[in-house]
């Protein structure tokens, strides 16, 4: 039998596979500047572990304090590792995951402009925000799944009224939803959008109205159970995540200069011309929602109720999902214009700025990202903890090595980045910098038994942060059970009560 | 001929199956109510009260059934006159015959069921049938304001009736019995003279604007009146946030569905705006005193809100939309969000304080010589009740309020010896009341914060009395 089919192999679409790869790779070589994951990205590891072993995450087990979160993101990597050793999993599936916005981006910036080449630079924008590289290359961080769903919900919202696509829309909102709480963040930009909509004189129609109020109550819902303590124990400032005030600097207010480097020049500023043009001069559903999304995610930079990188992450991919209708715009014009024989020469020099502030950014933190990954000989002296001490032990480590506790030594943490549940974490980071700082023994002893710690992870970069070159009180009651060669774990040999 | 007997057969058949749905709402109501007394009494070995407030009433229905109506508050600072208010006195005689706690279970419950069905008629005489009412009358059976309000001992539980009943009257119009039981809200305090004014002003704004300059003044002169013995006192201490609403977000208010079913109720009812100007008054009204003054009012805003949130979900079910599968799992969503809501609450209630714990440190205070007791104001009433010995604050009004609130906070967070010391001379206190939701972020996270660093202080101070959840210490006078 013949098969009568033909498979038509389109430019646009080898361009778009193209840079999907270009993309992917881009990814891939940052991912692989290192062999380890970014500090927290092990606990993503390790909530992967306890899928694969138990089939469920570990919201409490050896954590300080209870760590709710939406677990889909983990359940899908624990998926891909029955089929493949997990650190290449780990490694590869975010990324793939990440790049699959180009195809998502492509489908939005297509329905918007109507413009196959627009389309295609919208996507290529999106493969290359720096800040989303930096965010999501190495980190395991659930944004690598939220981001692609977030670009696919737009493109099923703009299509809505197409029954093919509601059911679609319901199975990728509760997809977002089970993946990141910021599904909040989607389902308030499309309340901004009726706003936007309504200020401007438009009416959203009847399909929009019905499945953005069914968004609300389900993300709602959702997000409140998951999170309910959480509410429940800080009300409103759940939003700044119980984090002490001096710790806050990272919802710190962000400048300009800042916002173009981790987005990119070209893509903020294209951005940010349709962003101003549809605002104030056109009016077109398509592109308002777009827009509403971002300026719902400026909002929340603004009130400081967001993470400086996410929120940079999600304006940025929304500028750059935009960017396809401004390059649409710019062409069109210039090919009107008596400027039309530049058009190569445009082309070339925009190519140029795009590559330089975008492509290059992403490239570069391959190098500038040890900082914030874990040493080998830091993950060798976990490692050994797993190893030699006891089940019950609970060790005492910087803030940002908590995760390493839990996942690769297997113990309880005295601390880590996740302050959510915490009741006493003042109290704790305040006993935490204690350790490292006290000239007094007996101090040091008081505090490491109110917490019955049972040893004490000291890294060189943990002291460095501090300006200290060792620990000044374990001379006599405290004995060096580990040196590796910038971890040393000491561990007590005598108790204040005795 | 037959057609018309079928069509009455038809509508008392409807009637009868509303009122039997009624009456299961009622039943619905009643357990919602006794549940956490239900769940306390069974699996906790906390005392069957609940509230804060709720031993203060307590306390004064107590006095008055032991005596004569009280004429001040001596187990506060400086005492604290005491303004006769008709629930206490409900309360006292009801405990004669039925004992203090269980006439303090049963009043709101029974107040409740009673303001349910008065509120029930008054939406019928507003033209509200059928699903429509069923629905506003579900959603208000299941908002945490309700189940708070008619749960726990409260004067605002018998306002309400009063509220409901007399407007009642009015609408049936048997006016003269209706301004007889409205106008004895007005022993309940500025508040509810104000709220009153508002609510006959929005009636015959509506009905009869001839009556309208007569019941201005008539209005005026009832409220003049209650200002002058009423001015806030026995009011709460304000404590007003936007967190405070919602219950999801641990306040005592609304399920943050019954929000989005309001702002939905809105919006359709704006078509039909003059025939709810009642409820848009009530709303503006108590909206705002709740914003400034939070509290007791969002007793009365949970009525307003079921008329809007039962508006919402009524439209949002009946209607017809482009997306079915989408309003079905819309609908699924509301009933399992609200039902979440208020079960969440009912937990919340039925584990809230005082615990076990608290009685009996305070039950060992009552045995210890007498002098006052100085804690956070939210223990007051609590301190009061247990341990029978004056507190500085409690949770109501006192007349120099402003200055011993800020002397409780500069005790509570100062770090000098020397400047707590001499407040606690100027007060004359002789216990130090700290409890476990000081130390975890009611006051307090850090053990070496403000008076927890003070109490180090042997020399000033002793522990008198320590286990996990409270310390008692007693402060040596210079």
């Amino acid at each position: 039998m013949k098969l009568n089919m033909k498979l038509k192999l389109r430019p646009e679409y080898v361009l778009l596979v193209a840079v999907f790869l270009a993309s992917l790779a881009s990814r891939l070589f940052v991912a692989f500047g290192t062999p380890n994951f970014s500090y927290d990205a092990y606990f993503q590891l390790g909530q992967v572990e306890s899928i694969r072993a138990t089939f469920l995450p570990s919201f409490s087990r050896l954590f300080y304090s209870p760590h709710p979160f939406m677990p889909l993101f983990h359940y899908v990597l624990a998926f891909f590792s029955l089929f493949a050793p997990l650190h290449a999993v780990l490694k590869v599936v975010p990324n793939i995951l990440a790049s699959s916005s180009v195809f998502l981006a492509y489908l939005v910036s297509f329905e918007m402009t109507k413009d196959k080449a627009a389309a295609l630079f919208s996507a290529a924008s999106v493969g290359f925000v720096p800040v989303f590289i930096f965010s999501t290359a190495n980190t395991l961080s659930p944004y690598a799944l939220a981001v692609p769903l977030m670009l696919a919900l737009v493109y099923f919202f703009l299509r809505i009224g197409e029954n093919r696509f509601v059911a679609l829309f319901v199975v990728f909102l509760f997809a977002l939803v089970f993946t990141h709480p910021s599904a909040l963040l989607f389902v308030s930009g499309l309340l901004l959008y009726v706003l936007v909509l309504y200020v401007l004189g438009a009416k959203s129609s009847r399909s929009e109205l019905e499945i953005m109020l069914f968004s609300v109550m389900a993300s709602i819902w959702i997000v409140f159970l998951f999170f309910k303590e959480a509410l429940l124990a800080h009300g409103f400032s759940v939003f700044w995540q119980n984090i002490p005030g001096d710790v806050l600097a990272e919802f710190s207010g962000f400048s300009v200069f800042d916002a173009v480097f981790r987005i990119g020049l070209l893509t903020f500023i294209a951005g940010i011309f349709v962003t101003y043009r549809y605002v104030f001069e056109e009016r077109r559903r398509d592109v308002h929602v777009v827009i509403s999304l971002s300026l719902m995610v400026l909002a929340l930079l603004a009130l400081k109720l967001v993470k400086l990188d996410a929120g940079l992450m999600f304006l940025g991919v929304f500028l750059a999902v935009m960017s396809g209708e401004a390059y649409r715009s710019f062409f069109e014009y210039l090919g009107k214009s008596k400027a039309a024989r530049m058009l190569p020469a445009v082309s070339v020099l925009l190519a140029s700025v795009f590559i330089l502030t975008s492509v290059a950014p992403s490239l570069l933190y391959r190098q500038s990202q040890s900082g914030e990954v874990p040493t080998s000989g830091e993950l060798a002296a976990f490692e050994w903890l797993k190893n030699v001490s006891s089940e019950a032990s609970v060790v005492f480590s910087d803030v940002n090595e908590g995760h390493l506790v839990v996942a690769v030594s297997g113990r309880r943490n005295f601390v880590d980045s996740n302050f959510l549940l915490s009741h006493d974490i003042g109290q704790r980071l305040s006993d935490m910098e204690k350790l490292y700082t006290a000239k007094s023994q007996i101090t040091a002893l008081q505090i490491m038994d109110s917490y019955d710690l049972s040893y004490i992870v000291v890294t060189d970069r943990a002291l460095a942060r501090r300006n200290v070159l060792s620990l000044s009180y374990v001379a006599s009651c405290f004995s060096v059970v580990f040196e590796g060669e910038d971890t040393v774990i000491y561990e007590p040999l005598c108790r204040v009560s005795s | 001929m037959i057609r018309r007997g079928a069509g009455i057969r038809m509508r008392e058949a409807g009637c009868g199956l509303a009122r039997l749905l009624f009456v299961a709402l009622l039943a619905a109501a009643l357990l919602m109510l006794l549940a956490p007394y239900a769940y306390r009494a069974l699996f906790t070995d906390k005392p069957v009260l609940f509230g804060e407030e709720t031993y203060y009433h307590v306390r004064i229905a107590r006095q008055i059934l032991q005596g004569a109506i009280p004429a001040s508050d001596a187990l506060i600072y400086n005492s604290r006159p005491y303004f006769f208010g008709p629930f206490h006195v409900v309360l006292a005689y009801l405990s004669a015959p039925l004992g203090i706690t269980l006439a303090s279970v049963l009043l709101p419950v029974l107040l409740g069921l009673l303001s349910l069905a008065f509120f029930y008629l008054v939406l019928g005489r507003f033209g509200i049938l059928g699903a429509k009412r069923l629905l506003i009358c579900a959603l208000l059976v299941a908002s945490p304001a309700f189940i708070s309000t008619f749960s726990q001992p409260n004067p605002h539980a018998l306002a309400i009736l009063l509220y409901l009943s007399g407007f009642y009257a009015i609408l049936r119009r048997q006016v003269l019995i209706g301004f007889v039981v409205l106008v004895a809200t007005l022993l309940f305090g500025l508040f509810n003279s104000l709220l009153l004014l508002v609510l006959l002003l929005a009636h015959y704004t509506v009905q009869d604007r001839k009556k309208l300059v007569l019941l201005s003044v008539f209005s005026l002169v009832f409220i003049s009146a209650a200002a002058y013995y009423l001015l806030g006192l026995g009011a709460a201490i304000p404590e007003s946030s936007f967190g405070s609403l919602v219950s999801d977000l641990g306040g005592n208010g609304f399920g943050i569905f019954t929000f989005i079913l309001m702002a939905a109720g809105l919006v359709f009812s704006w078509k039909e705006r003059y025939g709810y100007v009642i409820p848009y008054c009530l709303l503006l009204f108590l909206s705002t005193y709740v914003f400034f003054n939070g509290g007791f009012a969002m007793a009365y805003l949970g009525f307003v809100v079921a008329v809007f949130s039962g508006l919402g979900l009524y439209r949002i079910a009946s209607a017809g939309w482009n997306l079915p599968v989408v309003k079905q799992l819309t609908l699924l969503l509301i009933v399992c969000g609200l039902a979440f809501s208020t079960v969440s609450y009912v937990g919340r209630l039925a584990n809230s304080g005082p615990g076990a714990e608290v009685v009996s440190s305070l039950s060992w205070l009552r045995e210890q010589e007498t002098g006052l007791v100085f804690s956070h104001y939210q223990n007051g009433f609590w301190i009061e009740y247990f341990s029978g010995k004056p507190v500085l604050l409690d949770g109501f009004l006192v007349n120099d309020l402003r200055k011993r609130y800020g002397d409780m906070q500069e005790i509570l967070y100062s770090r000098n010896i020397e400047r707590t010391a001499r407040l606690l001379e100027r007060y004359n206190v002789k216990y130090i009341y700290i409890d476990e939701s000081m130390k975890k972020g009611r006051v307090w996270w850090n053990d070496d914060e403000g008076l927890l660093f003070v109490l180090r202080n042997r020399e000033y101070f002793r522990k008198v009395y320590g286990t996990m959840q409270v310390q008692v210490w007693e402060y040596r006078k210079e």
